[in-house]
This record gives structure tokens, sequence and C-alpha cells, in this order.
């Protein structure tokens, strides 16, 4: 195979013309065996998939505090204004909108290159830049499904006499959950494929190793096309888990 | 027991409530009618501050809670609530469902609390459910375990808020039938409700409202006999 | 200055244009003439914009060349949003003399390469140095001056040629420094950015600890950005060249002659010593 890959190169590099699959085994040979790169596509996925877990986590505690600080400031009862909590809402409020209101690119140049600049992991420095993105948008997830929960269920739990915190952790989040996982699920696998643009800040994930490779071979559509492969394949695998996932809480549903 | 001082309730600028005045003695079974949106439930849900007050004073035994200062849960605590809808906990099953707020509000251990809540559903006649989902009970059972869930805080007041609207009619006698019995035991209650039948038999005395005031009252006999105001005149004519 | 060259430039093309409309009249009927042949014929002369007409480009009429234009002082963007640099001048006279109009499509480094390769441009013009694994996808015109890769640090860094190993290096992405660093130390001492201007600030955050781009590109920087510094001992001397599509000989021969005339009569000397002092 190497051998055949070094005559048929160097065949190519003097011009003479190849057939179609000798092309073919040439580039792909090029794009993924020679130099074992494969081993750089699979440290790449490997960087995106802690990269993910670590900017979910991230994502999740942030958005959990978020919501429950927007949503708790929203259901105060009126002329009892908590000042504390009104302040924490300002600062939910302005961080959400920062958040949802810029590019996530932008946000991770921001990141890397004006707060983090003494910081040299740069994959780190992605994932948590990716959390604090994602913590805006789980945040309104999470919101979105305490919201759903019938407003009688909090209205019951305080007439019980049990206080806010109380009824949310007892009540309300175990209800909301099962409207938040789906589009959490949805949200990690965006957050999975947005793990592309820490590229941009020198995090070192699949796109970087791609990108690699395609300025070593000036080849770019199997590498491209590789990288969209592993992207694709990893995507499909968390799809499926979740779809499992959903399934079974809904068993659990029907009582 | 409460006493209830110029009270009003506006949303936006609906006025609910007009500076209504009452008190209720301990037990007194005060059963509130009315056409809807005369502004009973919200005159209800004002008794525990689900809905705050715009305007006035509510007194619980000697003390004000409208004042800010007071702990609100602690006052909830001791009158228990009953909601059209049941608004029972979906994700807990019927026992966890008595047991929660004992437990979480400290007032029971947990071992105290099951036996409270095997006692409360013997007593209705759900004792086989306490390990079912809210969702497989019928409306009368669903409701029949929400009063059972408030009466395991061992409440002083009874507030029922339509309790019976929106069961099926062959349900609405179950239910009744534990109201009745609670009514004997000597419970101070609250009732909004449409059924006249139940006013006139536990009833001790029946209030009338209409556009936020109340504007008749009296004992039930008196009222439905004898009704003085032409609006009440008009309502027991069409709900009787 | 600027309006001077403007004009003239202005003169250039009108001449050309009344040039080539002459020429389109007189040639009817002989487009067959394969276009190697007419080159061949007239690389002496390669002046004379007349039969430069023959060659074929992706746009007729029109010599398309990628770019990316973060590279100070052979190419980069003016306050106003103009592409200009040496290379971009040295273009302009090129394209000038084959007779086609010169249109630069900006991108980043690493699509610049690949856009000739892909026969989406003719020519990749991006301060490429020679190497023999570019040699394989696109033919190289005559070199037409050498650049050094330097090290740049922040001034009172103890970073040197010899323990560069053990640093972090900023590089662009696809450039050679990127790419013999990574050769050279390994990838876990090199991080490479979309841009140089992202390589300089991740040194000046002190993100790395050096970065390892051409000589002018440096001097370019650390002039804008003081607290920086360029090492005396050179990484790397390479051969600036253009790139030009492998398909595409005939462009290649012309590209070369016009050159080789810029060089000899001092044009790109000039050129040169007009964006770099010393």
């Amino acid at each position: 195979m190497a051998e055949l890959y070094t005559a048929w190169k160097a065949a190519m590099a003097a011009g003479e013309t190849l057939s179609g699959w000798q092309t073919f085994f040439v580039k792909f040979y090029q794009a993924f065996i020679d130099a074992e790169r494969w081993k750089l596509y699979l440290s790449g996925a490997g960087t995106v998939l802690w990269v993910t877990a670590l900017a979910l986590v991230i994502g999740v505690v942030l958005g959990v505090l978020v919501a429950l600080v927007r949503t708790a400031h929203d259901q105060q009862r009126p002329g009892h204004r908590n000042i504390l909590l009104g302040v924490l809402n300002f600062i939910c409020k302005i961080y959400t909108t920062i958040i949802r209101g810029t590019p996530v690119m932008v946000q991770l140049l921001i990141f890397s290159f004006v707060i983090f600049v003494n910081s040299r992991n740069f994959t780190l420095i992605g994932a948590f830049g990716l959390g604090l993105n994602s913590g805006a948008y789980v945040a309104e997830i999470i919101r979105g499904g305490l919201m759903s929960v019938d407003v009688g269920q909090m209205e019951a739990g305080r007439s019980l006499g049990m206080n806010y915190f109380t009824v949310m952790r007892f009540v309300i989040i175990p209800q909301a959950v099962k409207a938040i996982l789906p589009a959490l699920g949805n949200e990690f696998i965006v957050l999975l494929k947005d793990t592309s643009l820490i590229t941009v800040i020198g995090g070192q994930e699949l796109i970087y190793a791609a990108q690699g490779i395609i300025s070593r071979t000036y080849e770019a559509m199997y590498p491209l096309l590789g990288a969209a492969a592993v992207y694709l394949v990893m995507v499909m695998l968390f799809t499926w888990l979740l779809g499992r996932l959903e399934r079974s809480l809904r068993k659990s549903d029907r009582h | 027991m409460i006493d209830i001082k110029n009270l009003s309730k506006s949303f936006g600028d609906h006025l609910v409530l007009n500076n209504i005045s009452e008190h209720i003695a301990p037990g007194e079974k005060v059963v509130v009618i009315g056409p809807s949106g005369s502004g009973k439930s919200t005159f209800l849900r004002c008794l525990n501050l689900l809905e705050t007050p715009t305007a006035g004073t509510i007194t619980f035994d000697g003390v004000e809670m409208t004042d800010p200062k007071v702990k609100i849960d602690e006052m909830r605590r001791q009158m228990g609530m009953v909601f059209q809808h049941f608004n029972l906990f979906p994700n807990l099953t019927i026992r966890k469902n008595i047991t929660l707020a004992p437990v979480q509000t400290g007032l029971m251990k947990p071992a105290e609390a099951a036996d409270t809540a095997e006692t409360l559903l013997r007593r209705i006649g759900l004792e086989d459910k306490a390990d079912a989902y809210p969702a497989q009970l019928s409306g009368g059972q669903k409701q029949r375990v929400a009063i059972a869930r408030a009466l395991a805080m061992k409440p002083k007041l009874m507030l029922f808020d339509e309790p019976t609207s929106a069961l099926d009619p062959e349900m609405v006698g179950e239910v009744l039938e534990l109201m009745k019995e609670l009514a004997a035991e000597g419970m101070t209650m609250v009732v909004v409700t449409h059924e006249m039948g139940f006013a006139r038999e536990v009833a001790t005395r029946v209030l009338f409202m209409d556009g936020g005031v109340i504007m008749e009252q009296n004992t039930p006999e008196q009222l439905f006999q004898d009704p003085q105001c032409e609006r009440l005149r008009s309502f027991l004519a069409k709900v009787l | 200055m600027k309006l001077k060259k403007l004009k003239s430039l202005l003169c250039a093309a009108l001449a050309l244009t009344m040039v080539l409309a002459l020429t389109a009249c007189g040639s009817s009927g002989s487009n067959s003439t394969s276009a190697s042949d007419v080159v061949d014929a007239n690389v002496t002369s390669a002046s004379d914009a007349a039969e430069a007409a023959g060659l074929t480009t992706i746009n007729e009429g029109k010599l398309t060349i990628s770019m990316s234009a973060d590279f100070p002082p052979y190419e980069s963007l003016d306050d106003s949003g103009n592409i200009v640099g040496i290379e971009v001048d040295i273009m302009n006279l090129i394209a000038e003399q084959l007779g086609l109009e010169l249109q630069i499509d900006d991108m980043d480094f690493d699509s610049a390469l690949l856009a000739v390769q892909q026969g989406k441009s003719d020519m990749v013009v991006s301060g490429v140095s020679i190497t023999d694994e570019r040699k394989a996808t696109m033919n190289f015109t005559d070199s037409y001056t050498t650049a050094v890769q330097v090290i740049v640090v922040p001034e009172g860094s103890d970073v040197t040629l010899d323990n560069l190993g053990d640093q972090l290096i900023g590089t662009q992405r696809g450039t050679t420094g990127f790419i013999y660093t990574e050769d050279d130390y390994g990838s876990d001492h090199v991080i490479g950015y979309d841009t140089y201007t992202l390589v300089i600030q991740a040194v000046l955050n002190g993100q790395v600890d050096c970065a390892v781009l051409d000589d002018s590109v440096a001097r370019a920087y650390v002039a804008e950005n003081p607290g920086l510094m360029i090492l005396d001992t050179e990484y790397a001397v390479e051969s600036y060249a253009f790139g030009v599509d492998k398909t595409n000989t005939a462009l290649l021969d012309a590209v070369n002659a016009a050159l080789s005339a810029l060089i000899a009569d001092g044009t790109v000397d000039e050129i040169i010593s007009r964006y770099i002092s010393d």
C-alpha cells in the first residue's frame, strides 16, 4: 500500500494522469493513512468529546443558576421584592442578552485574546467559552421548562406552607425535567458541533487537525469530508442515545 | 379566627375586590356564592395570600398576615387549601403527595407522616392507592386525596375553591360527603361553591358576592328563602 | 504620490484597451492558435500586450489571483480597505503587460493555496515560499525575492533559536513557519492561528512564547507593536514566488517573462525598497 502510494504520488507530481481510482487512492491515503494521520482525526474527535462534555457541565450549572434566579425573581409576590434577587436577575439578564446577542466566534476570540490572556491551554479556554455561551441558552431552556409546569403546582405547594425552593425542588423541577431534557439534548448536539469553532483560538480539535492536514497536503476534500464524517457519526450516536433516554422517560410517565 | 379589614384587590385597572371587611369565627362554615367573575375565588385566595391584596389587612389568630415581616409559610401551614383542579403533584405517589409538606416543613418525622398518610387514606377509603400516581385516580379520588393532603398539615382552617366544579357529576357526591364529615368534626371552613344543596345543609353562614363586594349574607335558611336584594334573587332564580 | 500612480495606471489601462480592441478585430478567425505557441513566440516582448490576449485564464480577460491580505508589506489592507503591498504592485504591472485585468480574491492563506489548485484562481500571490510539497500542486514562477523566517519574541525574552524546542510557538496555519516548526518540534509546541494578527496578539498576551514568521511581515508588526523584538538569528531562509495553476503553463511562461523583465530593469527592487526601508 505504502509503496503504491509513494509511486503514484510521484507520478502525480510529475504530471502524469492517473485513473480515477488511483487518484482517489492517493488522496485518501494521503489524507488518512500517510504519516498516521488518522490518529490526528481520532485525537481531534476525543478533544471534541471532552470539550463538549466540559462545556455542557459548565453550561448546565450556569443555566440552572440563571434560570432559578430569573424564575424566582419573576415569581416574587408583588410588594415583596428582594433587592439581592433584583441585582442577580439584572446580572443574569445582561449575561443572556450579551451571549445570545453576539456570535460564538466573537465570544471565543474575546475570551481568549482579551480575558484569558495568560492561559495557554487554548482547548480548555475554548471549552470554558463554549460553556459560558451554552449557559445562556440552557438557562432559557430551563426557564421555559419551569414555566411550562402549571402554576397550580406552585400554588398547591405554597398553600401547604412549603417555601419556594422546597416546592421547586420536589415538585416543579422534577416535572420540568421531562420538558427540558429533549431540548437539552438538542443543545448538547449543537454544542458538539460548535466545538469546531475553538479552532480559531488555537483549540486543537477535529477541524484544527483537518486544517493542519490540508496545509500539508494541499488537498482539502478528503480531510474535510473525513472530519465531517466523524462529526456526523458522533451526532448520530448521541441522537440515538437521546432518543432512547426520551423513550424511557415517557414510559415512566404512563403509570 | 380570621379578620378581614378593608380588603381590596385589583388586577391592573380591574378592581376585583372592593373594600371588603368580614370576620370568620372558629367553627364557622362559611359558604361563598355568587356569579362567576364576582370575585369570590379571589377573595378566598387572598385569605392565604395566594393573591396579594392591593389594600387592607387580613389577621389570622391575632397575627396580621399582610404584614411583609410575617413568615407567610408558617401562616399557610395552619390553613389548608383545596383547589378546583386538585393540583396534586403528578410526579409523586399518593403517599408522597400527602407526606411531602409535613416532612419538608419539619412538622413531622417521615415515619410519623407516613402513619398520618395511612390514617387519612384509610379514612377516605383509598389506602390501596398509596403507591399509585395521581394520573391513575379518578377525579373524585384525586380531590379526596387533595383534601387529605391539606388535612395532613393539621390546619385550623380549610379553604375550598370550587372543589367540585371540575368533577364529573357522579363524583361530586363523594367529595361533598367528605367535606360534610369535616364540617361535622368542627373544622372551620370557607367554601366557594356552586353547590347550593351543600350550602343549605352545611353552612352556618352564606355570603353572596357580586361585583367585588359582599352584597348580602345570612344563615342559609334566611338567605335562600328570603333574599333581600334583587341581584341575589335573580342569581338564585338561575341556580336553584 | 498615490494620485499620480493612479493616473498613470489609468492611462496605461486606456491605451491597453485600445490596443486590445484593435487586436480583437485583427485576429478574428485565428483563435485556434494554441495559447502556448503565441506566448512562446513572444516571451522576449511580453510588454506587447496585444499578443498576450491569447492567454486563457479562468475568467476571460482577467487574471484572477488568490491572496491572504494580512501579510504586510507584501499584501495587506490599507486604512480605506484597499489591498496594497509589494506583490500587489508587481502583479499590477504583470497583469498590465499581459493585457489582463487584475482580479484579487482575498481569503485566508490555506484557501488561497487551495484556490489555485482547484482552478478557482489563476495564481496564488501571497508571499508563497517555494517548497517541494507545494511544487506538487502548482507551478512556481521564478523567485523574485528571498525571505527569511524569523523569531518574534517579547522584549527581554530568553527564547533563542537553540531553545526554540522548549517553547510554545505561534504561527499562521498553512505557512511554511507552521509546517517547519511542527516538523521540527512537534504539534504540541506549535499553535496555528488563522491570521498573523492573532499570532502577534498571542505573543503580546504571552499566550505563546514566540512567533515564527516572515522577516518583512515580522518587521511591520514589530514596528506597530512596542514590546516585541526580532531575534538576530534566522529560523530559515526561503524564496518567494508566485504559484500558478499547474494546467496553465502558458500563463506561467508569460508571467515569468514579464517578471524577469521587471527584475532586470530594477522595477521589483524599486518596489520592494519603497515598502522596506533598509
